[in-house]
Formats: C-alpha cells, structure tokens, sequence
C-alpha cells in the first residue's frame, strides 16, 4: 500500500488550473492532470487566501498551494471560482434589528451578501470564537454568519453576544 | 415586489418549493401547448389542471425556489421542473424573471445536491459535460435534494415521490415564532387557564389536603392581622387609663391574653400548613413523575432521536421540580402574600381610610422598583453562573489532561488561561453584587416614605383630634406588613411563567403519541416461524437523503444473514427496521407472510432478539442481566444460556459468582466479558429472529474464539441477522448481503461472492491483511 505520506506543496509555476465542460480540472506539468478538481482552504477562518488544499475526485490529496496568487492568470481564476463556490461564509457588517425574546434572538444582518434574518436559539451552543473580538453564530437552520468583530455591533447584539461568551 | 417570503407556506414562512407561481414567474413560463395566453400562473403544482396534464406529460410542475444566486449574493432564485425541461430561472433588472439555464431533460445523464461549506449546489451531469444549475443555503438543503431525487426520477423514467420534506425550524402555528428542537411549547402562547385546570386535576385525588390547606392558609392571615391592631387598642386602653387615672390593668390583660391566643393559633396553623403542603407537593410530584416515566416508555426511538438524554431527563427532574416548587411552596406562598396585601388593606382603611390610601404610593413603588431590578439581578447571576462553570470545566479538563501539559511543558499556558477565567468570574460577581449596592439603600429610602407619611400626617391627625394614638401606632405597626407583600408580588409574576412552562413541557410529555403503534387491525402471532421478506423497502431518516433504497430479500426460517458494507450503507437501518425500532417509508418487511406493522408489538417483541454492538448492562446481578428478558427463568436455564455462551467459567471465576452485581457501580467487566453475558442474554430469550450486531472491539485471540463459539450456538436454528465483521461469522452465513449506499450490491454464498471478485471479495482481502498485521 504505498502512497506518498510527506505533504506536497505545489510550484505553481507548473501548476494549469483550468475548466473544462463545467468541471474544474488542474495538471502539473510533466506529471499529472486531475480530472475533477477539488480546492479546499486549509485554514478557512485565519488565512483563507493562502494553503489551499486541493483534492481529486476520490478525495485525495494532490498538493498544497500555498500562494494562489502566484498562478497565471486564468488559473488564479479558475481556482478563485472553485473557493467562492465552495465556501459559503456571509461576513457581517450591520445589524438592522435585534429582537430578543424567551432566548430567541431574532436578528436581521446587513451582510456583504445582502440582507439575512436569521433566528438564533441557544446562542450559548452556536456561538464559536475564533479570534479576539471575531465570532462565528449559528443559527437555527444551520447557517453561520461571520461577525469580525462583535463589540463594534450595536450595543444590545454587542451585550447579547458578550452575554453568551 | 412579491416572492416567496411573501407567499407564506402553512407554518407562516417562505416554502421553497412552492405551491403557486411567483408573480415574477407568471408569464415568463410557456403555457400550455396550443393554448393561447392560456396562464398556468396560480395552477398549484399539486392539482393537475388540464392545461398541465396536456403540457406536462403527466408530471405536474415543481417550482423550487432558493435562497442563494448564483453569485452567491442572499437573493431567489426559481428552478422549474416542467413540461420535459429543467429551467433556471434569476431575478432579472426589471424585478422580472430571466431564464438563465435551459435543459431537456433527455440532455440530463445524472443530479446530485452537493452539499458544501455552509450551503450546497445543485449541479447535473449532462452529455456534454457539468452544470451548476443552483445553489442553495443550508436552509433548503432538504428540499434541494428532493428536487434532485425528482429530475433523476424522471431522468430514469421513474415514478415521482411527492412527499413533504420534514422542515428543520418549526413555527408555533398561532403566533410564528420559532419553536425549541425538542418541544412544540410556544413560550408566547402558553394558555396559562389551560395548564392551571390541568394542574388542578393532579391534585383532585388530593382535594380534601388542598381544601385543609387553604383553610389554613387563610386562618393563618387573619390571624396574623391581629397583633398591630390589637397593639394600637393597648395603647389606646393605657392613654385612656392615664387620663381617668384608673390603675386597673384588667383590660390590657385581656388584650395581651387575646394577643397571646392569635399567636397559639397561628403557631398551630403553620405547623398543619406545613405538614399538608409537604404531603400535597411531594405526592403530587411523584404522581407527575410516574405518569412522564411510563409515558416514555410507551414512545418510540425516532422521539430520543431528536431529542438530547439530558434533554428528556430534565423533563422529569428539572421541569417536574418547577412543579414541585410551585405547589408546595408556590402557591400557598402567593395565597398568604395576596391575603396580606388584601386583609392590610381592608383594616387600614378601616381604620383611617385617607391615611391608607397616601401609604399606598410608597407600596407601589415598591412593586415597580422589584420588577425592574429582578430581571436584571437574575441575568447578572445567570452570568456569573455561567462563568463559575466554565471555569471548574476548563479546571477539570486541565487536571485531567495534566499528563500533556506537562509532557509539552505548557504549564504557563494553562495557568494563564485559568486567570483569565477567574478573571471573568470576578468581573461577573462584582457587576452582580453592584446591584445589590444600588437596590437596597433604594428600597430602604422608599419604605420610609412610609414612616414620614405616618408619622406627619397621623400625628397632625391625632393633634388635631381626628385619630387616637393607639391607631396612629397600629398604622406604624402594619408598614412592614403592608409594603413586604408588594415586594414579594413582583417576583410572582416571572415565577408562575417559569412554573406554567415547566408544567406545559410535563404535559407535552405526557399528551405526545407514540409513533410506533399498533395498527388499528392486529394479528396476534404468538408463535413464528421466523420467516422474513423485505418488499422494496425504503427508508429516511429526515426526508432529505434514502439511506435504504428499494431493498428486497425473501429469508427462509432459520436462515443465518450477514449484512456487509462500509458504515452508512444502510446495514443498521435494515435491522432497526426489521426491529420496527422506525416504521419503513416505503415498501413493506413481512413475517410470515404478514406486514410487521399488522402483527401485535408485544408477540412481535417477545420473540424478537438483539445482541448489540455496545453491549448494555443494568444496574443488578449477572443473574438479574442474563434473565432481562424472562425474568422468571429459572436457575438451570440462565446457567445453560451463560454456558452455551462460554461465560460461565468466567461468571465462576468471579467472587460472588452469578450474584456479582454489575452496571454502574458494579464489577466492572472487560468486553469480551460483556459480549459473552450480552450472548447469555439472547440465548435465553431464545427468539425467533435474531439481531446481531457485532462488536468492532478487537479481543485477544483466546477470547476471540471464545466469543465466536458463542455466537455460533447463539444463531443456530434462528433467523439471524448479523452485522458481521468477523471472517468467521461471514463464513458460517447462509447467504451474504453486501450493501453500499443504501443499495444491496451483491448477494451469494461467501465462495459465491468470492469467485464474483467484486465489492465483498475486496473487503475480504483488507479484512484479511489487517488481521495479520494485528499479530496477537
């Protein structure tokens, strides 16, 4: 059984990111080409522009690149297009009302995907720091919804969150 | 600008799959063949109309629409499956709906909904390739998958399922709020008349403690009226004194012995008012808890499925002791407070009616002010509670993990981590005791309002004639009694909602159906033959994914099935269906011949055996264990199962034997050892079809072969369904089922599927290999 354990990191001077008939595929020259492309961040919430991760179909591991932004052009592209399609994190920016009642907080976002109401219960269990003043909530049809810094919100979701801490 | 959050579905919110045609779609979509502006806007996709039948092929219209554009902006979007076609359809400038994505059908090879990070896409393969057609949020996950399932029904000529898809969030029917997971009491709508008439009737066997109790709880306040005012007539006797200057002290005697009778009296009420309530609450409570416990027993594993065990338990403990709390001490509580508040009243004014009514201002400040410092205080105690714990969790964890910190040498790290949290515990308590700071001195100055007013204009009144000293000290007397019931008052409020929600989770409990009932018409079986048939059955567990799909298989009596496959291939769902722990979602497993949900649970139960992967031992003896199922067994016969088991040498070995008590603080057995005794516990039950899930657990190999002879006396002459893992079970099966994805894959002989060189011979190899390598 054998197979590469050491983790790859790929040059992306030789790496072709690239779309063919709706599906993403990637080669690296004079080695490979993967037919069904899958790129993943590695880490999603602190670094999500560097160490992306990419799979083939069957979930492996091809290669890490470190920084996309070293590609060509179309690969860049390409590539951006797959992680924009894949993760699906609204960042918000204002809150435009805040209700809270019988620990059910009724909130609508200004977010920079548009406008969201979101209904958190339990905010307690959906609530995960990821930073000084950054959280991630949760809410009750499992969506989440990035808050870069929660002490900059209005002041009742500032204490509702501080509360729940 | 419509939509579907304006279109709302039954539960008050946006349907994604909707029912009617969005305005923004009407017009935008071809009618029907030929028919000439004929509209198929506002046709519900669920009645065919004529113009849909001609148009649609048979297949009525599916509108689904999503949450999430196609550039990943909050926005709909409709997908609409008609007519052959799959259409895309964005919102376009004018607020119109623009056709983006146009496919027949017949283009279609395959659709999935891929699920992704924090939403999903519905993407298709076609003959020239892959389209994304949508995406969506985790929001209607569900119903993008069931659209998914509808375009490859009809890409494979299949016959459509139109079922509902199970709503994550449910919303309480009268007022739309968002009801909890695990209960559907609405916390706005909560009927308090209703829940206190159900009170009422737990207490009706009881009725004649009850009645006593408020008979004393009445008494006890008229009595505790007495003492001021009988103070003020002594004062008034002895100034009367003075002035004609008798020295006869027989009056005041009188008085005080009066005095001393009320204080007897209220002695002795309060001594029976304790007795009773006590008797009442703590009667009444295990009367509560028995009826919650029996009732959940009755109900059906898919209710533990969505609930949480603390969940249920707190049920019975947390919201049955609410309970206990309002009856024993709630209620007559507030009796006593409001004949206070009433019985003070109704004398003050007696006594001096414009006196009374100034002294009312300082009582209701005194309400108002509780009520809007108890919220606080609690939130700020609810806090500083909050951080306590964490604080002795993250204590625990550290301890417990002591052992890595020191091996990466983090000491300072956890020591700085646990000031941090102590930090917050102090910042918490402190903001909490500051209330206080601010509350008492308050509430002081607002209750000597009272005195001030008492004593300014009571004592110009007596100057003046119109009031003698004793009533104007009878007054001072009944301040604190007067303004104390205001205080308490404020707390009822919040407290009864706390209590009537406790009560209504009780009886949520106690009214929730079991899923898994007899059917109207039941076939007793008492005795089986244990002949059983899966008749294309389907499951799902949440409407949003078939974890068994069109499952067929005709097993003879006493035929040994090994169910193979990776974890999630569908092998414990054929058992809990078999087990009719769920009832099937299509299709239907027959015994004998006869649908399961027709035969009777408790036959059904009785020759029906599981042996689990995780085996379960209560709390009792080996002996009481082995027995579980047939408590009466006697002696010989659990000794026989434990022998055939080859758990009997082991039981021997132990000091008491048979006797050994095990489960929680009991002896504390090895698995293998619970294996053989979990074994012991079929064979003795000695049912009909039998259920075997086999445990992963890897034993030595002495144990190991112990374990399976045991097994193989278990399934002889049985129905067994094994979920196998072991070579050597796989071996000895009758036939051998392989599943993958919900779907059987293969079937045979183990030399038959070998030869086949497919999915099962593989899984042999890998078994096989890694055996080896385990060497001992």
């Amino acid at each position: 059984m054998a197979e590469t354990t050491d983790l790859r990191y790929l040059d992306p001077s030789r790496l072709r990111v690239f779309r063919v008939r709706g599906l993403a595929r990637a080669t690296i020259e004079g080695e490979r080409s993967v037919l069904a492309l899958v790129a993943t961040r590695a880490f999603p919430l602190s670094d999500p522009d560097h160490y992306i991760g990419l799979l083939d179909g069957a979930g492996k591991d091809v290669g890490v690149v470190v920084d996309p932004g070293q590609l060509d052009p179309e690969s860049r592209a390409v590539l951006q297009e797959e992680l924009e399609r894949r993760y699906f994190l609204p960042v918000v920016r204002k809150v435009l009302s805040v209700t809270e009642e019988f620990g059910t907080i009724y909130w609508t976002f200004d977010t920079d995907r548009g406008v969201k109401e979101a209904v958190v219960r339990n905010l307690r269990d959906n609530l995960q720091e990821v930073a000084a003043n950054r959280v991630l909530l949760t809410d009750v049809e499992g969506n989440r919804y990035d808050i870069p810094d929660f002490s900059a919100l209005d002041p009742l979701s500032a204490d509702i969150v501080f509360r729940h801490l | 600008m419509g939509g579907p959050r304006a279109r709302a579905g039954p539960e008050g919110t946006a349907m994604p799959i909707l029912e009617t045609l969005p305005p923004e779609l009407e017009g935008v979509l071809p009618g029907a063949a030929g028919a000439n502006g004929a509209r198929v806007a506002g046709a519900p996709s669920a009645a065919l109309t004529e113009a849909d039948q001609a148009s649609a092929n048979g297949h009525p219209r599916t509108v689904f629409a999503t949450d999430v554009t196609a550039l990943g902006r909050y926005g709909t979007e409709w997908l609409v499956l008609h007519d052959g076609r799959v259409q895309v359809f964005e919102r376009g400038d004018n607020g119109q709906a623009e056709l983006r994505c146009d496919l027949a059908i017949d283009e279609i090879r395959e659709a999935r909904a891929e699920p992704l990070v924090g939403n999903g896409v519905l993407r298709v393969r076609t003959t020239d390739g892959y389209v994304d057609l949508i995406r969506y949020s985790q929001a209607t996950a569900g119903e993008a998958n069931m659209v998914a399932r509808r375009v490859n029904a009809l890409v494979n000529h299949q016959e459509i399922r139109y079922d509902q898809v199970e709503r994550r969030v449910r919303h309480c029917p009268k007022c739309k709020r968002v009801l909890p997971d695990d209960s559907d009491v609405c916390r706005g709508c909560i009927n308090r008349r209703a829940v206190m008439l159900r009170l009422y009737r737990f207490l009706a066997p009881y009725r004649w403690h009850a009645a006593a109790s408020a008979f004393v709880i009445l008494s006890t306040s008229v009595a505790e009226l007495a003492p001021p005012w009988i103070g003020g007539r002594i004062v008034d006797t002895i100034v009367k004194s003075v002035r004609t200057g008798s020295r006869d002290l027989t009056p005041v005697v009188y008085l005080v012995l009066f005095f001393a009778a009320t204080r007897v009296w209220v002695a002795g009420m309060m001594y029976c008012q304790r007795r009773l309530s006590s008797f009442l609450g703590a009667r009444t409570l295990m009367d509560i808890r028995v009826a919650m416990f029996d009732r959940l027993n009755l109900l059906s594993l898919s209710y533990y499925d969505k609930r949480t065990v603390g969940s249920v338990m707190s049920r019975i403990t947390n919201d049955a002791d609410h309970l206990w709390d309002f009856l024993t001490d709630g209620i007559p509580w507030f009796l006593s407070t409001l004949l206070a508040i009433v019985g003070t009243s109704i004398v003050l004014f007696g006594m001096n009616w414009r006196l009374a009514a100034m002294l009312l201002t300082p009582g209701i400040l005194v309400f108002l002010l509780n009520r809007w410092f108890m919220p606080r205080a609690r939130r700020r105690w609810k806090n500083v509670w909050l951080r306590i714990s964490r604080m002795y969790s993250s204590l625990g964890t550290t301890l417990n993990g002591m052992r890595v910190v020191k091996a990466f040498a983090q000491e300072p790290r956890e020591t700085a981590r646990f000031r941090e949290r102590n930090l917050q515990v102090f910042r918490a308590s402190y903001a909490a005791n500051s209330m206080w700071a601010i509350y008492w001195p308050m509430l002081g100055i607002v209750m000597s309002c009272g005195y001030y007013i008492v004593w300014l204009y009571g004592g110009s009144a007596v100057l003046a004639g119109a009031m003698s000293v004793g009533t104007l000290t009878a007054f001072a007397g009944y301040l604190v009694r007067f303004y104390s019931p205001f205080q308490e008052f404020s707390r009822v409020i919040d407290w009864s909602t706390r209590s009537l929600t406790a009560a209504e989770r009780v009886f949520e409990v106690l009214d929730t159906e079991p899923e898994i009932r007899n059917a109207a018409t039941v076939v007793s079986m008492p005795e089986m033959r244990g002949e059983v048939e899966f008749d294309n059955v389907s499951f799902t567990y949440d409407r949003s994914r078939l974890v068994l799909d069109s499952f067929s298989l005709k097993v003879a009596a006493g035929e040994m099935i090994g169910l193979v496959g990776h974890s999630g291939a569908g092998k414990t769902t054929i058992v809990n269906l078999l087990s009719r722990f769920y009832d099937v979602t299509e299709g239907a497993i027959r015994v004998d011949g006869v649908d399961i949900r027709g035969i009777d649970q408790a036959d059904f139960r009785r020759q029906f055996g599981i042996v689990l992967q995780e085996p379960f031992l209560f709390p009792g003896t080996i002996r009481d264990n082995i027995a579980y199922a047939k408590p009466e067994a006697t002696i010989d016969e659990v000794m026989r199962a434990a022998k055939a088991a080859n758990a009997h040498e082991l039981i021997l070995r132990f000091p008491d034997g048979y006797d050994t008590p095990v489960g929680e603080r009991g002896q504390r057995l090895s698995g293998g050892e619970r294996q053989r005794i979990s074994i012991a516990r079929a064979i003795l039950h000695d049912p009909k079809i039998l259920i075997l899930d086999e445990a992963t657990a890897s034993v030595d190999t002495e144990t190991e072969q112990l374990i399976q002879q045991a097994i193989q006396r278990l399934v002889q002459n049985r129905t067994t369904f094994a979920i196998a893992h072991r070579l050597s079970t796989l071996r000895n099966a009758d036939r051998l089922v392989v599943m993958k994805e919900g779907k059987m894959v293969e079937c045979g002989t183990h030399d038959e599927l070998m030869e086949q060189d497919g999915t099962y011979a593989s899984l042999v190899k890998v078994q096989t290999e890694v055996n080896r390598i385990r060497a001992i």
